[in-house]
């Protein structure tokens, strides 16, 4: 490795490299675009987009990369072809393996001035949290590139075709959308990786075999899959052959392919090791492998004064625990993010990964409550690093504060897997749904200001009744005012993100409901506008409470779907600034189909949406609990719905949920269930 | 310090650049003639080891070329038909590179890169950047990364095309000089190559080797197909359908021609004494068969 050919041949490919124009107008151009995009954006988005979709732009980095790697061979095999002199020379592997090396090096090079342009000119702090992942998967995804292009170089000879080939399969897997590529468990990559446990995690595993795909993940998937299968292939062939190449004998092909699966296997290793979240991934496992134990006890109220400092997190939180079972209670489990460590209790508390069980001084009666008061304090800051993509999806810093409803940071009752994406499989699980009669949160940290779905109801405080989940975001850079009063705001970082996420929701509906139509996944503005349509039929505009926010560059647009967790638990009118924030926003740029669902009575309306979200909350569960709910308690509308699915079963349901947008302000003000029973048999 | 190339068949697609090609080569110079798609090229680079071959055999000094192709490269300079250098090094980085690649000790390269650019006329531009060099310099760099290592074979492949008279003069003379100890492979379609500097030869046409011996044989082979004739000009159309042209000289109405024709083209045609050049369009034109086929014929 140390030879004088080795280092006479990297310093070839760098010499040549450098003296490339090409290579210098590839870097300004990059330079340009991550400067631009990073300071054009204000707001919070910087702070997401930076810490959680920044990777994003790796795979057009690399494609960008692998663009001028193909142009520069070509161009030198075109008008030099030193290639085809070189491979007569009597040079054995370290000749080849340092032109890769070199190879490897310039493009690496290439990273170099944006960042150092990105960081300095900043704000871009968040950013260094997670630059060696950064560098890691793209000294990951760009070794394999530059290692695909040079067995190319070397098999096919230096024909500028097979540079062009490589960047052509490139791009084909970088471009397609995945929800147009079959992608299942079967899929050999996969399959090794699995084996490699790369970059394993609950949620990459749940990623992986759910539908939430990642463009960068799969894309890399593919190269490996197909440069595997490329090796194996002339690996084969060699067999039969009887090229008389030296350095690509059989021999020399095992030891590619060899080395191929080192590599990954190595950065999977050294991706998991220089990241804390080992302990995360294992604290889930836990979680997921932890049998559910029935829920004996609730919150019914939170009070919760929240400050941070630095990247430190110190909450207290007061909270009414009551016992909702029919026997005593002498412990209970509370779920809390496993790096926010209890510092104080007034009662003895375990802990295990995210599970605090809580032993209570006496048995606690059926119906009794009981306060509970806890200190915790600690980082949070959750990433996913899985080969080929990093996300941040919360986290606390100095600059930003991101702390969506499944961040665990305040306690929830029960064992809980709590992901912000569930796929299919787990949709039935339980989430961090509250049913808290009130939630009070006080914010004594004045250094950002705050926003959360809670009504702000004075200054650093935030209360709301009836509580489903609760995010709370801090930012010095707002998106905008409308923006910062928001219901919810959540990032969308990308569209195969945005696919997953529009998947769940809809598959969290379908659990719990079979009337909620099923919506094919063919693009996410397909499903975007069934979505809106689907609003649109309710003529519930508000049900728009969860507004995903494309960020530019990538998706500049404002999506908007209905909220599974409102819709279930009823928990309320989002609030004025919401609606306001959709009308502004979502409808002004689509054309919303609603313009023609305007009502006089919006109080009305959202009784009947109320209704309509009880009977199906109603169906849905059929268990012993819910059997037990008084159904004269329902709304009339309800009440008349569930007549009628005994009567007529699901098709009449259907037909009357299909015709209901179409009635009057005044129909649905009614509250008689015979009358609205009369209408919907006699329709 | 010989090649031995053993029934090697070399096929691309439907395409059969060799078939069965049988030959001995040995120290000097060896003439491989052809025309453009015979393959030339493709035995060069089987040679060079660039290219597998599908049958057959070759040994190089002993070495078998298929097991042991490090050894073949270590004995061997390859001066590829298309090539090129960086172009931002010089002709001195450019042999210090090659030599380096090749294994010279560093204590003698700096010595036989002195050397060998007096050889090929180069030192004075041996610190130029290769980009500004004319295409005989480059080919005399080319011959001179080629002769890097002291190789006891040199494979050169059409090394003059492209190059001006005086720069093909000076090419071959430098063939010639280094042919004295060592086994030079020229090919080439220009057969003034071929007869300036080599005795022995091969000729190749679509893959089959047509000849391959002393070219006095070859010119043996070739007796009673040359012909000189004197025609009113208004017959060169009959006389080009019934005879290859090689050269003519027009005077006044008349003009004289070269031909090749199996019988006597016309009555006062006077039978001549074949050239290579004569017999190199003969063989294009089947006038010659291919050594196989001819000993069937036997």
């Amino acid at each position: 490795m140390t030879s004088r050919r080795f280092w006479k041949r990297f310093s070839l490919e760098l010499r040549f490299g450098l003296t490339s124009k090409l290579f210098w107008v590839v870097m300004a151009l990059w330079t340009v675009m991550v400067v631009s995009v990073t300071q054009s954006m204000q707001g919070i988005t910087a702070e997401i987009y930076l810490t959680q979709s920044f990777y994003l732009t790796s795979t057009v980095f690399i494609s960008i990369c692998t663009a001028t790697l193909t142009l520069m061979n070509a161009s030198r095999s075109r008008r030099h072809n030193f290639l085809a002199l070189e491979l007569s020379l009597p040079i054995d592997f370290e000749v080849p393996f340092a032109q890769y090396l070199g190879n490897l090096t310039l493009n690496l090079g290439l990273l170099i001035p944006p960042l150092v342009a990105a960081l300095t000119l900043g704000p871009l702090r968040s950013f260094l949290y997670g630059l060696d992942t950064y560098l890691a998967t793209q000294l990951i995804s760009i070794s394999f590139v530059s290692l695909l292009t040079f067995w190319a170089a070397r098999r096919f000879g230096a024909r500028p075709v097979s540079f062009f080939l490589i960047f052509g399969i490139w791009m084909f897997f970088a471009s397609i959308p995945n929800p147009l590529r079959p992608i299942n468990t079967s899929f050999p990559a996969v399959t090794l990786l699995s084996i490699l446990r790369v970059g394993m995690d609950p949620f990459w595993v749940n990623d992986l075999f759910g539908k939430v795909s990642q463009g960068a993940l799969y894309t890399w998937f593919d190269l490996f899959y197909v440069g595997v299968t490329v090796s194996l292939i002339f690996l084969w062939r060699q067999r039969y052959s009887r090229s008389q190449f030296g350095v690509f004998s059989r021999l020399g092909w095992v030891g590619l392919g060899i080395g191929l699966i080192v590599t990954v296997g190595a950065a999977g290793i050294y991706l998991n090791s220089f990241t804390a979240h080992l302990q995360a991934a294992d604290a889930y496992a836990g979680a997921l492998t932890t049998a559910n134990e029935e829920d004996r006890v609730s919150i019914s109220t939170y009070d919760l004064a929240y400050r941070s400092e630095g990247e430190q997190v110190f909450i207290t939180a007061e909270m009414t625990i009551q016992n909702v079972s029919q026997g005593a209670v002498d412990q209970f489990l509370l779920t809390l993010f496993h790096t926010l460590a209890v510092t104080d209790a007034n009662y003895p508390i375990e802990r295990e990964g995210h599970t605090l069980t809580v032993r209570l001084d006496a048995p606690l009666a059926p119906g009794d409550r009981v306060t509970l008061r806890l200190s915790y304090e600690g980082p949070l800051d959750y990433w996913e690093t899985v080969i080929g993509t990093v996300r941040r999806p919360y986290f606390v810093t100095s600059d930003a504060v991101y702390l969506p409803y499944y961040a665990m940071w305040y306690p929830t009752v029960g064992t809980r897997m709590q992901a912000h994406a569930l796929s299919d499989s787990y949709a039935t699980a339980p989430i961090a749904s509250l049913p808290a009669q009130h939630f009070r949160l006080q914010i004594l940290d004045g250094s950002l200001p705050f926003a959360s779905n809670l009504p702000q109801t004075d200054a650093g405080v935030f209360y709301g009744e009836n509580v489903t989940w609760v995010s709370l975001f801090g930012s010095q850079r707002m998106i905008s005012p409308a923006q910062a009063e928001v219901t919810l705001v959540t990032s969308n970082v990308y569209e195969q993100k945005s696919a997953g996420d529009l998947n769940d929701i809809q598959a969290l509906h379908r659990a719990y409901s079979r009337y909620f139509p099923e919506v094919p996944v063919d693009s996410v503005t397909a499903l975007m506008f069934d979505e809106a349509d689907m609003a649109s039929t309710l003529c519930v505009p508000e049900s728009g409470s969860i507004a995903f926010l494309g960020l530019p560059p990538v998706q500049n647009q404002v999506l908007l779907v209905l909220n599974p967790l409102d819709a279930l638990t009823d928990a309320g009118p989002v609030t004025e600034s919401a609606a306001q924030f959709v009308a502004d926003s979502y409808w002004s740029q689509l054309g919303g189909p609603l313009e023609d669902c305007q009502y006089e009575d919006p109080t009305a309306r959202m009784e009947a949406r109320r209704a309509i979200n009880a009977f199906l909350w109603r169906t849905a569960h059929t268990d012993e609990a819910d059997a037990a709910l008084d159904e004269a308690a329902l709304p009339p509308l309800a009440q008349a719905l569930l007549t009628l699915q005994r009567e007529q079963g699901d098709a009449g349901v259907i037909r009357v949920l299909e015709q209901l947008p179409q009635q009057s302000d005044a129909f649905f003000a009614s509250d008689d269930a015979a009358a609205y029973l009369e209408w919907m048999r006699g329709d | 310090m010989s090649i031995e190339v053993t029934q090697v068949s070399k096929r691309y697609g439907k395409v059969q650049a060799l078939d069965n090609v049988t030959l001995s080569i040995n120290k000097g110079i060896f003439g491989l003639l052809g025309p453009n798609g015979a393959g030339k090229t493709t035995l060069m680079r089987i040679l060079a080891t660039l290219t597998p071959f599908d049958s057959g055999s070759v040994v190089v000094n002993g070495h078998d070329l298929q097991r042991f192709p490090g050894k073949v490269r270590q004995s061997l300079g390859y001066l590829p038909q298309d090539f090129g250098f960086y172009p931002d090094l010089t002709a001195y980085q450019t042999l210090d590179y090659i030599g380096t690649m090749k294994n010279v000790p560093p204590q003698r390269l700096q010595a036989d890169i002195q050397a060998l650019l007096e050889l090929v006329n180069l030192s004075d531009v041996a610190r130029r950047k290769v980009k500004g060099f004319s295409g005989g310099m480059r080919q005399r760099l080319g011959i001179a990364q080629a002769l890097l290592g002291d190789p006891q074979v040199l494979i050169v492949d059409e090394p003059t095309a492209g190059l001006d008279p005086e720069e093909r003069v000076r090419f071959r003379n430098l063939l010639s000089r280094l042919s004295s100890d060592r086994t030079v492979l020229l090919s080439t379609h220009i057969v003034g190559d071929i007869e300036a500097v080599s005795t022995n030869i091969a000729i190749l046409n679509k893959g089959r080797l047509i000849f391959a011996g002393q070219s006095s044989g070859l010119l043996d082979q070739a007796q009673g197909y040359v012909w000189e004739l004197t025609v009113p000009q208004s017959e060169w159309e009959k006389i080009e359908r019934q005879t290859t042209i090689v050269s003519s000289r027009t005077h006044g109405s008349q003009i004289t021609m070269r031909v090749l024709a199996h019988q006597q083209p016309t009555p006062d045609a006077q039978p001549e004494t074949p050239t290579l050049e004569d017999i190199y369009l003969a063989v294009v034109h089947d006038f010659i068969l291919p050594v196989s086929e001819e000993a069937a014929a036997k």
